[in-house]
């Protein structure tokens, strides 16, 4: 069932609304039908979402894509609040615009709502009200989940969601999850993890990787390929990585990561976010990130390994940081302060055998 | 075959005829080469539909090379015009990007992957002898090959003394450059973790720096997207000199910063009567299409504005239009503006859009 968890959790919080109950229950009735599609996959409000999320002070401005024009309000524990929200110009089906957070709206997660037109749609987990932006915190990498796998004899989803225990139970302030997030790309797959992301107790920001973009599926899921966001005084980046002819030359992504680039530029680090770096990549988009104002960091996956001497990008001042993947039962916590980021030892704890006979059958199997 | 009719039909101020070839699909898995005739308002498919890319014209007009995927590689395919018929050229090697036709549609040049690294080398086929050779000694780390149209730019390579000249191995290339032709590429130069790039003259043996020959300088700056003039007597390029990317030219008068602003300038396009370039600025805010004409430096913004992007602009054969990619509709689409800017139409109307524009040169009379 699609984001079956995530639908409970939204029951739980709307009935925790005490000022009108019934109005309550019946608004959460007609909210949850449409929260994302009966397939999981994005519907009226495309941006901000449980993969793109927004962390925003009180007052200050973020920005949407939706489908159409409509009223957005911001719900949780404590109530729905409505936002004041300037339209840009229609493009082709999507419409942005910059929605005002209210001033009286307490500090928590909440679920952006949007109503236009007798349609009714939530993205849970999207946006976040946050008091301040530390200088000094922490984020988990996560990459290659790889949903849908079946790689070993522990089921995917028991692997995954004692692994997002882990990070819920560590003390980062988000997670940045680089890539491979489905096997195969399909949206059984993407469902199946959409139910697994909605048990992490953060917010997620998510990186589409190769395998997640076998089909044509990621973007009815996540909307964006290539973003930007910034936390407090930092600015991450995140692109798409495709397959072998990354940022290719005739798209738009070379003009969008110039763009974010600058955008970031001011911040005290800057922080690229993809699943695969390859010196084959497309050349503008290195010169961009890695030549001309060069990032200072770059957070990769795909490998399922730990970064080896040549693991580097070439060009010469931006630091790579690659972690293990997911599915083999491995994260990494990563500190962030004025003297930059700093990756601690990758955790690798959480099992992939069901039991100790397992073990032992795939040892006898390796050998 | 013809799969959709493209809804627009061009007026008669815009061209009556002509063809654009260009790139459709719903994901780069599926890219397929196109062809929208502007005359009819068709659009054909005649690509493989297997991740294509990459498209140009043979100079004569009557053949199109593209990079295509194969079984455990990219090769480079060419599809004829007249014969309506695909060849799919036998590589050596797996993995071949980015074909450049020879002035004289014989020959194309692209990079082959020979080693186990993504460091590229370039390789030369020959459609008579249908032979395949690596040029540039085989040298690795050569990207965005294009071939001089004439050796004139190498006269003006001409050193001070004797022992220069043999010590760059000039005389030797200029006389191998005489006989088989000679390519610009960009060339990865110095070692991780500095890489940076230069722009090389590459003939079958002999691969020489361009601009430490000319600067003296060593190779601190990154380059891409370097392209001579249709005479081969000037070349433009992209270059990081100064802090960010501008477009640079090397003609008569030595070396000069032609765009020289502060947001990025890229992809320079010489226009048929090598007067004018025209190229992609982030000087609006956001990618939008400009022309500088060379001999002034003066800039005219072509089409852009700040609520959506304009890249990869080609000229046409006459040089009074400009094709380009617009999302302005959302989705990415081809546009032609005129060489003034004041006139602009929607050429497609894609399901999946349109990329990578690239104009059919007037079909040329055969010499023989």
């Amino acid at each position: 069932m699609a984001s079956g968890s995530a639908k409970i959790k939204g029951l739980k919080t709307m009935c925790n609304c005490r000022f009108v109950f019934l109005a309550g229950c019946l608004a959460f009735c007609a909210l949850t039908a449409q929260a994302r599609n009966t397939e999981g996959a994005l519907d009226l409000i495309r941006v901000p979402n449980n993969g793109q999320p927004v962390q925003v002070l009180r007052e200050s401005t973020f920005e949407v894509i939706v489908r159409e024009a409509c009223e957005l309000s911001l719900s949780g524990e404590t109530g729905v609040y409505p936002m004041a929200v300037t339209w840009h110009d229609k493009r082709g089906d999507r419409v942005s615009g910059s929605a005002v957070v209210p001033s009286h709206v307490p500090s928590g997660t909440y679920a952006l709502q949007g109503e236009c037109q007798n349609i009714r749609d939530v993205n849970l987990r999207s946006v976040y009200v946050v008091d301040a932006f530390p200088d000094a915190y922490a984020l988990a990498h996560i990459t290659d989940m790889h949903t849908g796998s079946g790689r070993h004899k522990r089921s995917d989803r028991d692997i995954l969601i004692e692994l997002i225990q882990q990070v819920n139970a560590a003390e980062a302030q988000f997670a940045l999850i680089t890539g491979d997030v489905t096997d195969g790309g399909t949206p059984e797959e993407f469902r199946r993890f959409l139910d697994i992301l909605d048990t992490c107790r953060m917010p997620t920001y998510i990186t589409p990787g190769n395998h997640d973009r076998t089909g044509t599926h990621y973007a009815d899921y996540f909307e964006r390929l290539t973003y930007a966001f910034q936390y407090g005084r930092d600015g991450y980046l995140s692109f798409d990585t495709k397959d072998y002819l990354i940022a290719d030359e005739m798209g738009v992504q070379s003009a969008h990561l110039y763009l974010y680039r600058r955008q970031l530029r001011p911040c005290r680090w800057s922080i690229g976010l993809t699943h695969r770096y390859d010196p084959g990549m497309g050349i503008h988009a290195q010169l961009t990130l890695f030549v001309d104002d060069p990032l200072d960091y770059l957070l990769v996956g795909h490998t399922h390994r730990e970064a080896r001497m040549d693991d580097q990008i070439p060009w010469g001042k931006t630091d790579l940081i690659m972690t293990p993947a997911a599915i083999n039962g491995s994260w990494r916590l990563i500190r962030v302060d004025s003297q930059g980021l700093h990756p601690e030892a990758t955790v690798s704890t959480v099992s992939v055998f069901q039991g100790k006979d397992e073990l032992q059958d795939e040892e006898r199997e390796d050998q | 075959m013809i799969l959709t009719v493209s809804l627009f039909v061009l007026n008669a101020t815009l061209c009556q005829s002509g063809t654009i070839a260009f790139i459709t699909g719903e994901s780069p898995f599926d890219y397929q080469l196109a062809c929208l005739d502007l005359g009819s308002g068709e659009v054909r498919t005649p690509g493989r539909g297997l991740s294509d890319s990459a498209p140009q014209w043979s100079p004569d007009g009557s053949r199109v090379a593209y990079q295509s995927r194969i079984e455990g590689g990219y090769s480079v395919c060419v599809y004829s015009v007249d014969t309506e018929t695909t060849e799919i050229l036998p590589h050596t090697y797996a993995w071949n990007y980015e074909p450049a036709w020879s002035p004289d549609s014989r020959k194309i040049a692209y990079c082959s992957e020979v080693g186990d690294t993504p460091l590229r080398s370039l390789a030369v086929y020959d459609l008579e002898s249908q032979r395949e050779e690596l040029w540039g000694g085989g040298h690795e780390g050569l990207l965005s090959p294009a071939w001089l149209p004439s050796t004139d730019m190498l006269k003006a390579l001409d050193p001070d003394d004797q022992l220069a000249a043999d010590s760059l191995g000039l005389f030797a290339l200029k006389e191998e450059a005489e006989k088989n032709g000679a390519l610009l590429a960009i060339g990865v130069a110095g070692m991780p973790p500095k890489l940076s790039t230069e722009i090389f003259i590459v003939t079958r043996d002999q691969v020489i720096p361009l601009l430490s020959l000319l600067t003296g300088q060593s190779t601190r700056y990154v380059r891409y997207a370097v392209t001579p003039d249709f005479k081969g007597r000037q070349i433009a390029y992209e270059c990081n000199e100064g802090g960010d990317r501008e477009i640079f030219m090397i003609g008569r008068r030595g070396i000069a910063n032609l765009s020289n602003h502060p947001a990025a300038d890229w992809n320079p396009k010489w226009s048929p009567d090598n007067n004018w370039i025209t190229f992609e600025s982030f000087r609006n805010g956001y990618s939008g299409i400009y022309l500088i004409q060379a001999t002034t430096a003066g800039v005219t913004a072509i089409a852009g504005a700040k609520e959506y992007q304009c890249w990869s602009p080609s000229w046409s054969p006459d040089g009074k239009w400009i094709v380009y990619v617009s999302n302005e509709s959302g989705m990415p689409q081809l546009y032609a503006s005129s060489f003034d800017g004041i006139t602009q139409k929607q050429l497609t109307h894609e399901k999946y859009g349109a990329l990578n524009p690239v104009w059919r040169p007037a079909p040329q009379k055969s010499k023989d």
